[in-house]
């Protein structure tokens, strides 16, 4: 007897659950992988491919007749994914070719490849970080030889360290926080190289070019397989920059000034176009990206420092070359006339001071092109004391003289295309007392006539007041970079002469300014043995208020006369104090001159101008061998004559 | 010789068929899932599965060859093993992710919880089946009641939440086949569906909308609940006054719906007051796995993907991403089934799907012939068995249901799974063998 126990309408109800379950499965299922199938495919590719930069290869830099100054050395960096090798034996095998291939120890290949039968988890190991191109082609070309072999590029930048170019070329290390915070909505990210100082600084964004994008597939923890050719976007190489610096000009500057601790520059008034620019010391631009910094920490600490560029971040009292401006204001404010003479004795008595010309036993009658050629200090003096300092009540007022150099230049930046500028100080009754606390005195304005006090100056804006006077009321904008190219891209852009200023002071004061200027050569203090070329300029020496040490100042302008004025070159050279009071600027900008109109070397020059005053043949090696005494028969062969 | 040919003849090829193509799967497919990216197997899971699956099909013909009646014998032996098991795993077993789950054998463990089932379903069947219970008797329902609440207690201390309540959905299978009203398995299943709304409305609202709405306050704070909970008790009262005054049937219709709709705040309710954060970030990862598809909604997102990108005909053998790249978790064990989609596409899901629907149609067959109650309830459990499992796992996998990591019968990786299952349709096989024509 069977009871009536199955319920076959239940079971009925149970196959159709069922088959509705299994029907409504499928069609999400179908919805997933056919109607969905494209979308899911993309995501699926989307969450395991990653992305990687491709560096860009930075711009180079020439100087202005193509001569290369940065270099670049590529090598790489070798890893091994140790996911890729499946046995002991193949393990072995590896670490026995890679041993082989890159020289490395057995015991070094113990510590980073080990082998275990856990699986290893972490990213690839580095085994060498300077492994040349050659080798990696072999081991891409050879890869199942190498198994899990991988490598990254890593090229080092190398810069010329002839004649001082670092100053101009600065150099590149990894972005600092600092930096990226301001910088990272400009595409710069972690990691990056920029330049710090000089050039590489200041034109970095067309020095970097655009880094491209490589895309590789990955597993989910991240871990690299292969990569995704298609989808490479290749990198864009940086711009290379030309500069306006002559090497040859360059190198004649940093021979003639000779290890002194200072600073030489050679530029064209025409239009502002440096051709040498040299601050000692130097630096050595490729200890940041030398293992092993020890160099480095010696430079960082160095107390001369070398990393300043004296040429445009170090301020010095302008000294007599600042009687330049005195004598315009003179001239412009018909203060006196230029034949106006004043006696000097030697000294000046203020109160109960008394004060030194440079010259103690006086230079006697001076009128204004005297006074410049012997840069006599008494005559400065008087006349900014008496005429040139005193505002309409009487109050003494440095307000001629200020508004003068201002119009020279001084006091503001010269706009030059490095990084790192001073802009001096032209002091005034108004600065000095948000400054001091203090009035303006007449002390002060005799101090600022002959250049020294509160007026600060850096020789880039001493050559641009030398520029002026050679150009007679303009100056061009300086610049180091005369043209970036870009051959990927097709971009070229070349350098045109700026305007930095146009000055308003009248000819007629710069035909005297031109003439007594050259009179400091031919009759003054700045006598040259250069005969290459005709020269005017102005010398200085700068207290420092230790006895015995003064800065030393040459600014000059050659030639003198020309009927094109694009020939023209100014030179400035500035030596700090030290304890040999020589004059040396003076001779340092002469050998240059020489050297640059008569196309010499610097050897070439001594030899040329055999400057007695100094043992020029210990420098250029022309020790003469003794003359070798003729022999006896020799001598009784001449005497029987 | 006659008792091979005649074995030969009444072997149920259609329970044996489907077997046989999904452990084949299982064996290839945790294989593949234990390849690197660079192609190298880095498990042997696979070698096991080989183990469990050759085990598994000796086991199924043993049992087949045996009479079904024995089984009926070891019943209450086999219970009571099982509880003893259950026991052991919770005093000397191993932690694994905070669960006592497993009793170490070795290298081979296992899961009491898993046998557990085949224990349990045999006494329940025996048990409906002996004479004169009759599952609307309050004794009945009390002592298995009982049965059930011993295993779920000490399943529910391990702890393990889920396979606790497949006991209890296994029971009601089984006594509703027994003869249990078919309309109490409508109001249960009706307070099911109230609760579902419930639930998943404001979250819904919340997360997929992002409108907030008067009624997702109302049904997501236990406060307001009370009130909804007050205002159904009303209209309850108000409906059985009107059925017992005018016996009018639309009464009756609204004592059912609001008594339902009562129960179902009810739990809500509660539902707002036990669960854990986890569980609820599986429900709200579930309506809409982008608000943490790093997080909780990695799996599914994951899961979805692997098997989107499989396509119509898959990427091929061994060639998922999903699977070498180790973007998804589990993925021997509760996400085979998306490797399996991901590498074969539509037509293995349908291979798939035509295997599980064969098998369970055909457990229906058999049972809607059998002889005696009890050979119809063990079927009747390990339809039921089967069928949750495929419903929750493929289900979670591509999308339809909240994750729970249940194993998918003889495609996941696992012993325990394997051999449960194994038993268990060696044993309708048994049946299927001595009673069907």
């Amino acid at each position: 007897m069977i009871d009536k126990f199955v319920d076959k309408g239940k079971i009925i109800a149970l196959a159709v659950i069922t088959v509705t379950l299994l029907i409504i499965f499928t069609i999400r299922i179908f919805y997933l992988q056919v109607s969905q199938g494209l979308r899911f495919l993309n995501a699926s590719g989307s969450i395991s491919t990653v992305s990687q930069i491709l560096p860009a290869r930075r711009g180079l830099i020439y100087d202005r007749h193509g001569e290369q100054l940065v270099f670049h050395e590529d090598f790489f960096a070798v890893y091994v994914d140790m996911r890729a090798i499946d046995s002991e034996d193949n393990l072995i095998q590896l670490r026995e070719r890679l041993k082989h291939e890159l020289e490395l120890s057995d015991s070094f290949l113990d510590r980073r490849m080990p082998w275990s039968e856990a699986k290893p988890v972490t990213e690839a190991v580095l085994i060498r970080e300077d492994v040349a191109f050659e080798k990696i082609a072999y081991f891409a070309e050879n890869r199942e030889l190498f198994p899990g072999v991988q490598w990254q590029p890593r090229s080092k930048r190398i810069y010329s360290e002839e004649a001082g170019v670092a100053h101009i070329l600065g150099y590149v290390a990894e972005i600092s926080e600092d930096e990226l915070q301001i910088l990272y909505n400009d595409g710069y990210r972690r990691g990056d190289r920029i330049g710090k100082s000089g050039i590489e600084k200041e034109y970095d964004r067309y020095l970097r070019g655009a880094p491209g994008r490589q895309y590789f597939m990955v597993d989910a923890r991240g871990q690299r397989i292969h990569e995704i050719e298609d989808a490479r976007q290749l990198a864009q190489n940086g711009s290379n920059l030309y500069l306006t610096i002559d090497m040859r000009i360059q190198r004649l500057a940093y021979d003639a000034l000779a290890g002194r601790r200072g600073s030489v520059i050679v530029l064209r008034p025409s239009s502002g176009e440096i051709l040498a620019m040299v601050s000692n010391p130097v630096f050595n631009a490729n200890s940041f990206s030398e293992r092993g910094s020890r160099g480095l920490a010696a430079q960082i600490m160095d107390p001369n420092f070398p990393f300043i560029n004296r040429t445009i971040s170090a301020v010095y009292p302008a000294a007599s070359p600042f009687k330049i401006i005195t004598e315009t204001t003179i001239l412009e404010n018909e203060a006196v006339s230029p034949d106006f003479k004043v006696y000097c004795p030697g000294y000046i008595n203020i109160g109960n001071l008394t004060f030194y010309c440079h010259d103690r036993n006086g230079h006697g009658w001076q009128n204004l092109s005297d006074a410049l050629a012997n840069s006599c200090n008494v005559y400065f003096w008087t006349i900014a004391k008496d005429y040139l300092g005193k505002d309409n009540r009487g109050n003494s007022d440095p307000s001629k003289i200020a508004d003068i150099a201002r119009d020279f230049g001084l006091g503001a930046y010269t706009e030059i295309d490095l990084p790192g500028e001073k802009s001096g100080i032209i002091p005034d009754r108004a600065w000095k007392e948000d400054t001091y606390n203090s009035a303006w005195v007449g002390g002060d304005t005799m101090n600022m006539a002959i250049g020294q006090g509160f007026v600060q100056v850096t020789p880039l804006q001493m050559a641009n007041v030398t520029a002026m006077v050679a150009n007679r009321g303009i100056i061009f904008k300086p610049h180091v970079v005369m043209r970036v190219s870009n051959e990927d891209v097709g971009f070229e852009h070349t350098k045109t002469a700026e305007v930095l200023h146009q000055s308003q002071i009248s000819q007629e004061s710069w035909r005297r300014l031109n003439q007594d200027m050259r009179g400091v050569v031919t009759r003054g203090t700045g006598w040259v043995l250069t005969r290459a070329t005709t020269v005017a300029g102005k010398t200085g020496t700068g207290e420092t208020g230790i006895d015995r040490q003064f800065h030393d100042w040459f600014v000059a302008f050659a030639p003198y006369e020309t009927t094109n004025p694009e020939e023209r070159i100014v030179v400035v050279v500035q030596i700090e104090a030290n304890n040999n009071y020589q004059w040396w600027s003076t001779k340092i900008a002469d050998f240059i001159i020489q050297g640059y109109f008569a196309e010499q070397s610097y050897h070439d020059v001594l030899r040329t101008l055999q400057p007695w005053y100094m043992n020029w043949r210990a420098v250029t090696g022309d020790n003469l061998p003794p003359r070798p005494l003729p022999s006896t028969a020799a001598v009784l062969a001449t005497l029987e004559e | 010789m006659r008792a091979i040919i005649e074995f030969l003849k009444r072997f149920d090829y259609l329970i044996f068929l489907p077997i046989v193509v999904l452990l084949t799967f299982s064996v290839f497919f945790v294989y593949s899932a234990g390849i690197n990216s660079y192609g190298i197997s880095v498990s042997n899971e696979w070698q096991k599965q080989i183990i469990w699956a050759s085990i598994g099909l000796m086991m199924f013909f043993i049992l087949t060859v045996i009479d079904y009646q024995r089984y009926r014998d070891i019943a209450i032996i086999s219970y009571i093993i099982n509880l003893l098991l259950l026991l052991a795993v919770l005093i000397v077993g191993t932690k694994i992710s905070g669960a006592k789950r497993w009793l170490g054998l070795g290298p081979f463990g296992i899961q009491p919880a898993e046998f557990a089932k085949i224990g349990f379903i045999l006494i329940i069947a025996r048990f409906l089946s002996s004479y004169g219970r009759n599952p609307r008797h309050a004794s009945t329902l009390g002592i298995t009641g009982l049965l059930v609440l011993l295993p779920m207690i000490l399943i529910l201390r391990q702890p393990d939440f889920g396979t606790s309540m497949v006991f209890l959905v296994i029971l009601g299978m089984m006594l509703f086949m027994a003869g249990g009203s078919a309309l109490l398995l409508t109001f249960f299943v009706t307070i099911i569906i109230w609760f579902l709304l419930l639930i998943f409305f404001p979250l819904y609202f919340d997360l997929v909308k992002e409108r907030d709405i008067w009624i997702t306050t109302l049904l997501s704070s236990p406060y307001w609940l009370g009130w909804v909970g007050a205002v159904a008790f009303v209209i309850i009262i108000i409906s059985l006054v009107g059925w017992f005054t005018y016996h009018k049937w639309i009464y009756l219709i609204s004592v059912y719906l609001s008594t339902s709709f009562g129960i179902a705040v009810g739990l809500t309710w509660l539902a707002h007051q036990r669960f854990q954060t986890y569980q609820w970030d599986r429900l709200r990862v579930f309506v809409n796995p982008q608000i943490d598809p790093l997080g909780s909604g990695w799996h599914i997102l994951q899961s979805l993907t692997a098997i989107g990108s499989g396509g119509v005909y898959g990427r091929g053998y061994l060639g998922g991403i999903h699977s070498h790249n180790q973007f998804l978790p589990e993925q021997s064990t509760d996400f085979i089934f998306s490797i399996i989609l991901e590498e074969t596409g539509f037509v293995g899901a349908v291979i798939l799907l035509l295997a599980y629907g064969t098998l369970l149609l055909r457990l229906l067959f058999i049972m809607s012939k059998s002889r005696d109650k009890f050979s119809m309830l063990v079927i009747g459990g390990t339809f039921s068995l089967l069928l949750i499992h495929v419903w929750i796992n493929i289900g979670m996998v591509i999308g339809l249901m909240p994750i729970k990591g249940v194993p998918l019968f003889l495609l996941s990786y696992g012993g325990s799974s394997v051999l449960s299952m194994m038993i268990l349709l060696g044993i309708v096989s048994s049946i299927s063998l001595r009673q069907y024509r």
